[in-house]
């Protein structure tokens, strides 16, 4: 094990090399850090020249470069062109992502699980087509068009009905119809009813209205008594006035936290709930599975013990790796939610104005690292997990 | 069986009984509003702040040194950095009373100028607004200080050979003239001594830099004295980057707000200043809040998250914006506007019946009507190169080009010895009338205007072809590498900063890149800034630009459109092309509504 994670650090080091290499040529090819300063009036060619020299523009690309990653590998990551230190920046965008992937992975993980396992034991079933059928849809909303969608009748929209809350007739009439509707039909299912008694599960229809009324009734009234201040949130990662109580300090990172969570948690659930199922359809098939129902066991312990605990080791994998990359953040959901995360700071520094060869740098080796590293740990815990398997 | 399914329908009925009184909606009784504890935070309840979308970040206090000048900065600068003139919109002046009580001329051979504070001008943290702040801005932007030297004389270089200014300034235009800055009266009178008058001296000594901070940062008890280099050394060190960011203890007001808090990438903050000696601010707070996408602000604004935008505008934009209830919205044709730029180097150009021609030839009205119009329907051809119609100053100098005529380019290409050849291009001695059209690329507005452009000259027997280039503005322009080149300039209220545009190369024209040479330009130009007659000075520059017209050297087009919107809720909100629409957010006022 030992030798392996030496080994495996070592190859890292090239990877380094040539991926900071890249970066760093093409970063300084192009873009023009000084246009600005170039067509403002009154400004001198000897102020250029010297800004020129602050920047190292006037040398040649060896030199500029090891010039960087001497100071790099010393753990100083340098100024940024506007003269700001890069670390405090690239430190508070790693907080940022990590709160915000943190959560939407947590949830897409827990939930995606849980329907794959359910989607593989029942496959073919009702329930099993229409989480393939939401996992695809999901699998397909292009993000940007989805969370302005949001913005809108998540945000905008839903923060109007709060203040002015009331539920149209239209709306209560189809949101009962399917509510009851679904409640019968499974009644039905329950009670193993056949088409020819069309009266039967209308108990279980009955006690859904029922239900939707009282929660309709319930929520309306605790809305219309509350002022929730246009509580759901577009923009930005935290309050800008922090409130005393923990509880209004809660409600205020929700309130900006849960549209960003909603969009991302969309994307990656949709991949670990098809993951999980094929996993658990492969091991329902194996040997050991049948195996255990031979000796009698419980469907329970059959699916818990034998079947989940394997189909978990794919996933162990996948999940690590996937942990490399959110640390690199999501660019287009932070863009959009205004979320001061790595994936802000890697277009602010992409065009600021011109691109900026210390974030764009530090940024690269950070989210290189961190793949590097969550590949490692993956093989280490495939192995972990699976006996069969040794890491030499 | 049958006797529950009554008991069923029972309860069915009775659940819809429950569902409708639940939705018995829109009903006109005000929603009590005894618990407040939600709506603490931001919000559009909350009649104490304002908050501004700012699109890009502040990063320092000194919008004076190369490295640091950003028009973000500008925008937070308004409001806390003091100075003894301020200006309007439409370009106008006046003494901003709070710091300053006089500002004179008292003399104009040698040309002097007076300053007289107000005594009770104080920055944020109790010290006096006086001489001290005036005498670093003026040592830190006159460029007499030069370059670094060491103990023993020789050149200071760093690490890598280069010099070292002592002082990292981006422009000494002005201040280089000042021979000295004199303080009286308890520092709170000070007389500037130019060597030569300096017309736009208005312009000089705005955005003041408190000295007292950087004196007690360097460890240099006085700046105004004279002092070695080591000390200077000192001062010019905290000057270049000790105001970068925000520190509560440096970063102190002069101004109606004071900075209370700036989280990087988030927002930043400003509090009535306390100290601050004129008419308090109507509102305690104003927040800039960080929106890098521009097109996310129209939701914000929508979700009352954000009070003031200025997005850069487009069509989608304006119609969203147009669409949210209750959002005000105004156009504004700013200061930066799009020319034409006619190298006279040009084998074809060098004619003036060319360029004339190519003037006549292009339908700057179609070209405003199809790309700006649609945008702000009061947008129109810009006649000026100096002064926007917005100033009392416009002078419209066009002549017979104010309108496309196609008759005239034919007859004046004519005239210059061009025939139209079979392909139906003129052409000379065997040469087609080519002309590259110079752009930045990307850039989708003058890539269109470049279509539009070459199709309205074709038709005037006028091959033209489009040239984009990424590097096209910082390269090829300065190299003089073009035919026909279409960029921006920004006019400004400081009126001889459009002298190195127009003079010839020898004579200061470092952004005269067209090969125009006008010796009657260089006399124009030092008449026009010996001037301190405004009316007199102003006339000199429209002369100016009448020339340019007569030698149809550059042909504006049209200023850019800026765009302010505003929740209902927010009064006072006025367009301002030059500093920024937070130029009078002292008196934004956000009424509950």
């Amino acid at each position: 094990m030992g030798t392996f994670v030496v080994r495996r650090l070592l190859i890292a080091i090239p990877v380094l090399f040539a991926a900071s290499l890249l970066t760093f040529f093409l970063v300084i090819n192009s873009g023009d850090p000084l246009e600005t300063l170039r067509v403002r009036p009154g400004v001198s060619q000897q102020v250029i020249r010297n800004e020129e020299a602050r920047l190292g523009l006037d040398k040649p690309f060896v030199e500029r470069y090891t010039k960087w990653a001497g100071s790099f590998i010393q753990g100083d990551m340098g100024l940024d062109m506007k003269n700001r230190p890069v670390w405090p920046q690239l430190w508070s965008a790693i907080k940022y992502t990590l709160r915000l992937v943190l959560i939407a992975e947590m949830l897409a993980i827990t939930i995606g699980l849980m329907i794959g396992i359910v989607g593989g034991v029942r496959q073919y079933s009702t329930f099993d087509y229409s989480t393939t059928f939401v996992s695809f849809l999901f699998f397909s909303l292009p993000v940007f068009w989805f969370a302005n969608l949001l913005k809108v009748f998540g945000a905008i929209r839903f923060n109007d009905w709060l203040e002015q809350p009331g539920v149209s007739w239209a709306f209560a009439v189809v949101l009962t119809a399917v509510v009851g509707g679904s409640f019968y039909l499974i009644g039905r299912k329950r009670e193993r009813l056949s088409l020819a008694q069309p009266g039967a599960g209308l108990k279980w229809g009955g006690i859904a209205l029922g239900v939707t009324g009282l929660v309709l009734l319930s929520v309306a009234t605790y809305v219309r008594n509350r002022d929730f201040g246009r509580f759901v949130k577009t923009l930005g990662s935290e309050p800008r006035i922090l409130a005393d109580t923990f509880a209004e300090r809660l409600w205020g990172y929700i309130g900006h936290g849960v549209l960003p969570v909603i969009v991302l948690f969309t994307i990656s659930y949709a991949g670990y709930s098809r993951y999980m199922r094929a996993s658990v359809l492969e091991q329902l098939n194996a040997d050991h599975v049948r195996m255990a129902r031979a000796k009698g066991l419980s469907e329970t312990r059959v699916i818990l013990r034998h079947a989940f605990r394997n189909a978990l080791i794919p996933i162990a994998t996948i999940a690590t790796l996937s942990w490399g990359g959110l640390i690199a953040g999501a660019v287009i959901t932070e863009r959009v939610f205004a979320w001061n995360g790595m994936g802000d700071f890697f277009l602010d520094s992409l065009a600021n104005p011109s691109p900026d060869p210390n974030r764009l740098l530090a940024f690269v080796m950070i989210t290189a690292t961190a793949t590097i590293m969550f590949n490692i740990v993956a093989d280490i815990i495939y192995a972990v997990l699976d006996p069969r398997i040794r890491v030499r | 069986m049958r006797q529950s399914k009554t008991k069923v329908v029972l309860a069915c009925v009775l659940s819809f009984a429950l569902i409708a009184s639940a939705c018995g909606g829109d009903s006109d009784e005000a929603a009590p509003t005894d618990d407040t504890e939600a709506s603490t935070e931001e919000g559009s309840g909350d009649t104490a702040t304002v908050i501004y979308a700012a699109e890009q970040e502040y990063t320092s206090y000194n919008n004076g040194a190369a490295d640091q000048g950003l028009f973000a900065n500008t925008l937070v600068l308004n409001q806390l950095l003091p100075g003894p003139i301020f200006y309007n919109p439409d370009t106008t002046n006046f003494v901003w009373e709070p710091v300053a009580s006089s500002v004179k001329v008292t003399s104009e051979d040698p040309f002097t100028v007076e300053y007289v504070l107000n005594p009770a001008a104080v920055w944020s943290d109790g010290e006096a607004i006086d001489c001290d702040d005036f005498v670093l801005a003026w040592r830190a932007s006159n460029g007499k200080d030069g370059n670094r030297v060491d103990a023993s004389g020789t050149e200071a270089t760093d690490a890598d050979g280069n010099a070292l200014a002592v002082w990292n300034t981006a422009s000494t235009t002005g201040y280089s003239l000042i021979d000295a800055v004199t303080c009286s009266d308890d520092l709170k009178t000070i007389t500037t001594s130019y060597s030569s008058v300096f017309a736009d001296w208005r312009v000089l000594f705005g955005g003041l830099l408190p000295a007292h901070i950087v004196e007690r940062e360097s460890g240099v008890a006085d700046l105004t004295a004279e002092l070695s280099n080591e000390d200077l050394y000192k001062v010019a060190d905290f000057w270049n980057t000790g105001f970068v960011g925000f520190k509560p203890e440096t970063h102190v007001s002069g101004g109606p707000y004071v900075m209370t808090d700036f989280t990087p990438g988030q927002s930043l903050t400003l509090e009535r200043n306390p100290n601050w000696m004129g008419e308090p601010a109507a509102t305690e707070k104003i927040v800039f809040l960080m929106v890098p996408d521009a097109t996310q602000q129209p939701a914000a604004l929508q979700n009352g998250e954000v009070d003031v935008i200025t997005p850069q505008p487009n069509v989608d934009l304006v119609e969203q914006i147009s669409a949210i209830p209750g959002a005000l919205l105004q156009f504004d044709s700013g200061t930066i506007f799009e020319h034409f730029d006619l190298n006279l180097a040009n084998e074809h150009l060098k004619d003036l019946r060319v360029r004339q021609a190519v003037a006549a030839c292009i339908d700057r009205e179609e070209i405003v009507n199809t790309m700006y119009r649609n945008i702000n329907p009061d947008a129109q051809v810009l006649n000026n190169r100096i002064f926007m119609p917005n100033s009392p100053f416009y002078k419209d100098g066009s002549g017979k080009f104010a309108k496309r005529d196609i008759a005239l380019a034919k007859s004046l290409l004519e005239e210059a010895g061009y025939a139209l050849a079979a392909d139906g291009y003129y052409a000379k001695r065997g040469k087609t009338l080519s002309l590259r059209l110079g752009r930045r690329d990307p850039n989708p507005r003058r890539q269109q205007t470049n279509e539009l452009v070459i199709a309205q000259c074709k038709e005037a027997g006028i091959l033209m072809t489009d040239d984009p280039a990424e590097d096209f503005n910082a390269a090829r322009l300065p190299a003089s590498d073009y035919d026909i080149a279409l960029f921006a300039w920004v006019a400004t209220v400081a009126l001889s900063s459009n002298n190195s545009i127009y003079l010839p190369v020898a004579q200061g024209g470092g952004q005269n890149w067209n090969n125009w040479n006008r010796k009657e330009i260089v006399d124009l130009t030092k008449a026009a800034d010996s001037e301190l007659d405004e009316a007199t000075r102003v006339g000199l520059y429209n002369q100016i630009d009448q020339l340019v017209w007569d030698d149809m050297v550059t042909i504006p087009l049209v200023q850019w459109t800026e765009l302010y919107a505003n929740a209902e809720a927010i009064s006072g909100v006025v367009p301002n092309s030059f500093v920024g629409v937070t130029w009078n957010a002292e008196k934004w006022v956000k009424t509950a509504l």
